[in-house]
């Protein structure tokens, strides 16, 4: 069990975009360069670390 | 010694006039003799250049200073305070919590504590020197006296980038920064405060020496203008300013930088520091906190309550607990859009979260229907124009999902049982 995980979101063209949840804080984290979430996001990633798979 | 008394020639036109080596008056008097009518020229009075022939300030005998044009200070007059909630007065997330040992926003809006080694109370405080009703507190709970190298205590604030243009920092212009506060310690001694320049990564460092335990006292430092590094003009944080209250060896051991240099974590807590983690009787209050641009600190620069609340939603924004409607559409049989309003453009696309537990409804012609899945939000747009060509005052399209029995393309809205959080903290 990852600490994130992948979620889909639709916008109102229908496509598909990421969020990824934080489960510890169970908060959404929009894939925004400049929110700190996404960076601390970016930065767990970058230690190797994978997030579980969306949801299908 | 006696007087030396120099008396003009009684009757209309007769005054006192000192001229300079050219013959030009540079100070006048009125018939009278009594009121000086002209001072011109840049050697007069020191510190005062005029061209002025006629009264531009007048000094009343109720000590009241009038100026007949306009008054062109080198500094600000209003917005002076490059602080938000300098006077601890919004508190959104909560006034008090107890037990926190991570890094965090807790009471206080904008102000953050940055934690792996104590567990400690962080308080909205009704206590503050005269003219502030509020503090921000940090009481040690679970104290840590011997911290690991990692180990670090600080108190951090960030400001974007945007809002330090007119330091001209990394230029020639460079202009020097004032800092002051009021603090109220358990423990005397000296704490460190760096400013850090988070884009060229450079800091420069004061030591804060707290004089007597368990009084307010009023602290203010000045830092010189930094030639180097210019500040990235974007929303993204700049600045990031730290009370530096404990820590392990590894930020610890280098030496107080009181000019700018390269970011060294040795220097943010030189030897000899309080150690503010290592007794639960130990506490730290802030308030009145004020930057400002110049050499000199000014009287604190008060604002509303709605002023101080509105800027910190930039930041942060909560949809209450108490039932709000946010209007959608359904999107086929389980999901629905939703753009939540606030009440200022965000910083940038916010993170979603709750008070507690999701607890979402979609009202329909149908009736309530429960939304179980985490929200998502669409990240409008990089590069740092989220809130100024992006979506104004909503945080952003919602995606709600995890409904069933709903028909596509109809109007409808989002009950939120819960509170919804958006945070777009630096």
């Amino acid at each position: 069990m990852a600490e994130y995980k992948l979620l889909n979101g639709y916008n109102e063209a229908g496509e598909i975009y990421q969020n990824v949840l934080k489960k510890s804080e169970e908060i959404s984290i929009p894939f925004d360069p400049y929110n700190r979430h996404y960076q601390e996001y970016l930065a767990w990633v970058a230690e190797g670390n994978t997030p579980d798979p969306a949801d299908e | 010694m006696v007087d030396l008394v120099i008396r003009p020639t009684i009757g209309a036109g007769n005054k006192i006039i000192i001229q300079d080596q050219a013959g030009q008056p540079v100070l006048t008097t009125a018939d009278s003799g009594g009121v000086l009518t002209n001072v011109t020229g840049t050697s007069s009075v020191p510190g005062i250049e005029t061209s002025a022939d006629a009264t531009a300030m007048t000094i009343g005998a109720d000590e009241s200073v009038t100026f007949s044009g306009d008054l062109v200070p080198s500094t600000p007059l209003s917005h002076r305070n490059m602080i938000i909630n300098g006077a601890m007065q919004i508190s959104q997330r909560t006034t008090s919590e107890i037990s926190v040992n991570s890094s965090r926003f807790s009471a206080c809006d904008r102000f953050k504590v940055i934690n792996n080694m104590v567990h400690m109370t962080v308080s909205q405080a009704s206590d503050g020197p005269v003219g502030f009703s509020k503090s921000m507190k940090w009481q040690i709970t679970t104290p840590q006296a011997t911290p690991a190298s990692s180990d670090y205590l600080s108190v951090r604030y960030q400001i974007e980038g945007r809002d330090l243009q007119h330091l001209k920092k990394g230029t020639v212009d460079a202009k020097p920064i004032t800092i002051s506060f009021w603090v109220k310690s358990y423990q005397t001694g000296t704490y460190q405060f760096n400013i850090l320049d988070l884009n060229n990564v450079r800091m420069i460092s004061t030591l804060v020496t707290i004089n007597s335990s368990v009084t307010w006292e009023y602290k203010t430092y000045t830092f010189a203008g930094d030639t180097a590094g210019m500040l990235t003009d974007d929303n993204g944080g700049s600045f990031l300013l730290e009370w530096f209250l404990d820590s392990g060896s590894g930020h610890s051991g280098g030496v107080v930088p009181t000019s700018w240099e390269a970011k060294d974590d040795a220097d943010r807590r030189v030897a000899g520091n309080i150690s503010f983690g290592n007794s639960a009787n130990n506490y730290f209050q802030l308030t009145g906190v004020q930057l400002e641009l110049g050499s000199n600190a000014t009287p604190f620069e008060h604002r509303t309550f709605q002023d101080d609340l509105l800027a910190c939603q930039r930041y942060y924004y909560v949809i209450g607990s108490h039932r709000n409607y946010i209007a959608g559409r359904t999107s086929n049989a389980d999901a629905m859009y939703c753009a939540p309003s606030c009440p200022v453009p965000m910083r940038t696309t916010p993170t979603v979260g709750n008070l507690g537990a999701w607890n979402l409804d979609c009202i329909n012609t149908g009736g309530a229907v429960s939304l179980n899945n985490q929200p998502t939000i669409d990240a409008y747009a990089t590069g740092g124009i989220y809130d100024i060509i992006g979506v104004g005052n909503i945080v952003g399209n919602m995606h709600l999902s995890g409904g069933s029995g709903l028909t596509d393309a109809r109007v409808c809205c989002v009950r939120v049982n819960g509170g919804l959080t958006f945070d777009a903290e630096l």
